[in-house]
């Protein structure tokens, strides 16, 4: 027999093992592509299974279901997919103990019959086939005796030829397994449920048992994926068909108008079109779509809005809550949109919710639900509601109200976009909810219905994207390092896998310092500590959620592009919003991790000498185009530059200013100017006391604001730093970096004309350094000694200069004169022999790109780490991509520096030492 | 410092950028840039400028930049750049009198390091 073999689409190294699994001619499960690939839930799920197993999976054509059973019995294949387990099958294959998939048993007809699904009265009538072997005909005619039904069924040979008798008229319903179906039957009833398997030939267990752990941990952690695979290759099991009285009533095409609030973004607002739009509002629309229900918005004023026929409006529930008829006789739909409602309270508060305390709770009006939370979990506490989730707040803000209750988006949505500075999230205190629709009237109850089945069909990374699209703008513009930093695109992913762990492994630091004083302050019961410690409470929350915040634009994003790899576009700009994330959080990480340095004293000054003119070239290079970009005037003024040398912290000197300047920036409108002046006041033989001022003609602040102003997390409600939000720590480490040189720091500011802030710090004079001293190495000596280096350069000049510097530092280099011969070589040597490659790009017979490409893809175990560093003359960032998307890390510029070479070289084989220890 | 170093420096090499490069070796900067103008890229330049191709005339020019940088030999240096620009967008023509002009240069270099 002629046996057809199609590689799955994920291409392996040769030597890597390969398991052949079935593929067969069943309804539309799996399709050919046109490329030769076989497309199909198995496919899809397999492809993850690889990921969690090694094992490379390879579809071969067993043309029907009972050829695929033969050739599994005898070898031929080691793999089939779908199979129910029944007790014969059991003894004849083993068996996955987990199963990958669930498929019902069904009844189907050809879709020019008319029939629809569970109208019984045409079943009654029609005559039902199946095959001899069908493993559900039992419970396929005691299903039908239960509806009333005499069955007349015909049995067939082989599913292949009950598949004929449908198609052909001799039989009107076909009773299978709804996987093997062809997507454009009617589906008429399903009645039984059941599990399949991956199954392969007895013997063969330790391949079952490995896929069965693939299985267990899938569950686990990829439940997503495989909610989205199930939805799109098996969208007939989430979902029932729509019956006769639902199908009759979408195509009355009547228009139903849901009614939301407009004051709840990102869930339900008005867009700057005028029109209704949000993540619920757009969930809506999906199921319009999905549905073919006729959907408009439009925004509830709950004093004068009197819902008539048609129109609808929402509830939010608690999840577990009953949905369906309810008392009244309306109907709730099953929740559309699930998210995570928060208390809030005010920073410093200090809450005890242990307690009996009568706690007065800001709600917005028409949620029942959260009434019901109350009473449950803190039946003292009063409940006062609001017109609106900002009155809410509002309310607490002014000691109205000592806490609210709010979904998190709209709360988050709120605090950011009003800079509200002194309210938080009570992070142990949060719940689940969803909202639904509640719908009266005679079709109620189709209504309900469809409205359900559409909200099953919507996917997971559907919703994440709609979070994305409207959450998004919870999201801070980033500040100045970002502007000046054109960062390239490839490192964004480098930068989330680092922001998130340095993240993770900080907020857990922070954690487990703040549980310990928590301890402390307890056990001497010492007021004071105690407030100390709220605060650090309050830090900590505020901390989790703005790191939440971009953190789930990155993974959201991440996870659209993912699936949208062909749309270059969305790809892109997914990026661009991942890049932008990613720094943010790196920004704030950053500030944070200053903040923990000033805070526990550890940070140190290392003064060293600065010349007065390379301060300016800072300021040229950095400042200087950020105010040409807002078309502002900068005027820099320094008076007696004959002092040209002083001794400075250059880092933390540098962030002082840059954090005042690039704020004066973003406080001053088009058209502004920022006067940085610097004035002598005292100078002695050996000191010098300078007087900075930074000042703008920007927004200003207010006198309550200014008495706030450096601390942590302070950021003035205004029209501007909508746009411009910060992490609202960089005043508090510049006040802490001044106070910590001794300096002092004033603000002077009048709201709608300016700020100026005045810095003063008394410094040290210094000789400035001589060039020698400037260049002083940074490596040790020998830092290179024992190393062996593979060097690719095809010209000898380059050859000996390179080798020369590489042996003065002790290592021990092979040239090779061409890519093709360092490859060679590299792949001739013992495993982990080398430490380092030196890679020339323009090279005959092979280039550097292509030599580093290859050596990332030869199948051992140091190819993917070993550090492979570019060397050539284009020092244009375009080569500096090109090498680093073949593989490569690092890129050095001919003519080479030997201090860069020996830095590059010596970082990278120290950093390649210890991961190679764990992958021995 | 050694007396060819010192008449290379007169003719506008950077010999002190190249000796720092070079770990301050001055035999190896000498054998360095006596292979400099016996370089098969020179002559192999000139060919792919009257009869090859830009692209290969790009890599003998690219060679040539690459090595003058590494020894410091400015003067060559400064004139290869001219004709690197034009092939790496690969524009071959015009350039011959500018080859020429990078020859005549090699040859004073030959006979400085004589």
């Amino acid at each position: 027999m002629a046996v057809m073999t199609i590689t799955a689409p994920q291409v392996y190294a040769a030597d890597n093992e390969v398991v052949r699994v079935a593929y067969f001619n069943m309804g539309d499960y799996y399709t050919v592509l046109p490329s030769g690939d076989v497309d199909s839930y198995d496919t899809e799920y397999l492809k993850k299974v690889s990921e969690y197993t090694d094992i490379q999976f390879e579809f071969v054509n067993c043309t029907s279901w009972e050829q695929a059973l033969n050739m599994l019995a005898n070898h031929e294949i080691d793999l089939l997919g779908t199979m129910q387990l029944t007790d014969k099958r059991a003894e004849e294959f083993a068996f996955c103990t987990s199963n990958y998939g669930i498929t019902f048993a069904a009844l189907a007809a050809l879709p020019e019959r008319g029939y629809v699904y569970e109208d019984y009265e045409q079943i009654k009538n029609s005559k039902i086939g199946c095959s001899k072997d069908y493993v559900r005909k039992i419970e396929l005619v005691e299903m039908l005796k239960n509806k009333g039904i005499e069955p007349d069924i015909t049995y067939y040979e082989n599913a292949d030829q009950a598949v004929a008798a449908l198609e052909n008229g001799e039989i009107d319903i076909l009773a299978a397994n709804s996987h093997t179906f062809k997507s454009e039957w009617t589906l008429l009833d399903k009645y039984l449920y059941t599990p399949f398997y991956f199954a392969t030939w007895k013997g063969n267990e330790q391949l079952t048992d490995r896929i069965t752990e693939a299985i267990l941990k899938m569950d686990l952690y990829e439940s997503d994926y495989i909610n989205d695979i199930t939805i799109k290759y098996l969208p007939a099991l989430i979902n029932a068909p729509f019956s006769k009285s639902e199908l009759d009533f979408i195509s009355q095409s009547v228009p139903m108008t849901f009614y939301f609030e407009d004051n709840t973004s990102p869930l339900a607002y008005v867009d700057d079109n005028n029109k209704m739009s949000g993540i619920i509002i757009e969930t809506s629309r999906l199921i319009a779509e999905k549905t073919g229900l006729k959907l408009q918005f439009e925004a509830i004023d709950y004093e004068n809005t009197e819902l008539q026929d048609n129109e609808y409006t929402f509830v939010v529930t608690q999840s577990g809550s009953i949905k369906g008829k309810q008392a009244d006789g309306s109907y709730l739909t099953q929740s559309i949109f699930d998210c995570e409602y928060q208390l809030y309270g005010k920073i410093g508060g200090n809450y005890d919710f242990a307690s009996e305390k009568e706690y007065t709770v800001a709600i917005p009006f028409n949620r029942s639900a959260f009434k019901f939370y109350f009473d449950e979990h803190f039946p003292s506490y009063n409940i006062i509601e609001c017109d609106t989730p900002s009155e809410c707040i509002d309310l607490v803000t002014r000691g109205k109200a000592d806490l609210c209750f709010l979904n998190y988006y709209v709360a988050n949505s709120i605090i950011v976009k009003d800079s509200v500075t002194n309210i938080i999230g009570i992070p142990t205190i949060s719940c689940n909810m969803g909202i639904s629709i509640k719908i009266r009237g005679e079709n109620a109850e189709t209504i309900a219905s469809v409205i359900n089945k559409g909200a099953n069909l919507i996917t997971s990374t559907e919703s994440q994207k709609l979070i994305l699209d409207h959450a998004l703008n919870i999201v801070p513009d980033v500040t100045l390092d970002y502007f000046v930093r054109t960062s390239p695109v490839a490192f964004a992913i480098i930068i989330i896998v680092f922001a998130a762990a340095v993240t993770i492994a900080m907020v857990l630091s922070i954690h487990a310092r703040m549980l310990g004083r928590q301890k402390k302050a307890l056990a001497a019961s010492n007021k004071k500590l105690e407030k100390a410690s709220t605060a650090k409470t309050d830090f900590l929350s505020r901390m989790s959620h703005d790191i939440r915040t971009p953190m789930n634009a990155i993974i959201g994003m991440t996870a659209i592009a993912k699936n949208d790899l062909d749309n270059k576009e969305n790809v892109a700009d997914c990026i661009d919003k991942i890049d932008s994330s990613s720094h943010f959080l790196l920004g704030l990480i950053n500030d944070i991790l200053d903040m923990i340095k000033i805070e526990s004293k550890v940070i140190e000054l290392h003064p060293e000498p600065y010349l007065i003119s390379d301060f300016v070239n800072q300021l040229n290079t950095l400042i200087v185009p950020l105010c040409n970009q807002k078309n502002l005037t900068f005027n820099f003024e320094a008076q007696d530059v004959s002092i040209e040398c002083v001794l400075l912290d250059k880092l933390r000197f540098n962030q002082i200013f840059f954090n005042l300047l690039s704020n004066a920036i973003k406080f001053t409108p088009d058209g502004g100017r920022i006067d940085f002046i610097v004035q002598h006041l005292e100078v002695t033989e050996k000191t010098i006391k300078k007087r900075f001022i930074v000042r703008d003609t920007g927004i200003g602040m207010s006198q309550e604001f200014l008495d706030h102003l450096f601390e942590p997390f302070s950021q003035e409600s205004s029209a501007i730093a909508k746009e411009s939000t910060g992490t609202g720590l960089g005043l508090a480490i510049v006040k802490n970096l001044v106070d910590l040189m001794g300096g002092t720091i004033s603000v002077k500011s009048q709201k709608g004309h300016g700020t100026e802030f005045t810095v003063e710090l008394e410094v040290e004079i210094c000789d400035a350094p001589t060039a020698e001293a400037m260049n002083k190495a940074t490596v040790p000596e020998q830092c290179l000694k024992g190393r062996k280096i593979l060097l690719c350069e095809d010209h000898p000049l380059n050859t000996q200069i390179a080798v020369k510097l590489l042996s003065i530092q002790g290592a021990e280099v092979t040239a090779c004169e061409n890519g093709l011969i360092g490859y060679e070589r590299f792949k001739a040597s013992d495993e982990f022999s080398y430490d380092a490659v030196l890679m020339d790009i323009r090279m005959p017979v092979m280039n550097g790109l292509n030599t580093a490409e290859a050596i990332r893809k030869t199948n051992r175990k140091d190819s993917a780490l070993i550090p492979i560093v570019a060397m050539t003359a284009n020092a244009y960032d375009e080569d500096i991509q090109k090498s680093l998307k073949a593989g490569m890390n690092a890129h050095l510029a001919k003519p080479i520096q030997p201090e860069k070479l020996y830095d590059t070289l010596y970082n990278l084989i120290n950093e390649y030492s210890i991961n190679k220890e764990k992958l021995k | 410092m050694n007396e060819t170093l010192a008449k290379l420096e007169k003719w506008g090499c950077d010999v002190k950028g190249s000796m720092e490069r070079m770990v301050d070796d001055e035999d190896l900067l000498l054998t360095c840039i006596k292979m400099v103008p016996d370089d098969e890229s020179f002559t192999a330049l000139g060919k792919a400028l009257e009869s090859g191709t830009a692209e290969e005339a790009f890599d003998c020019a690219h060679t040539i930049k690459g090595i003058t940088a590494n020894t410091g030999v400015i003067p060559l240096y400064e004139i290869v750049v001219d004709i690197v620009e034009p092939l790496r967008k690969g524009n071959k023509e015009g350039l011959m009198p500018i080859y020429e002009k990078l020859m005549k240069k090699c040859n004073e270099l030959k006979e400085l390091l004589k």
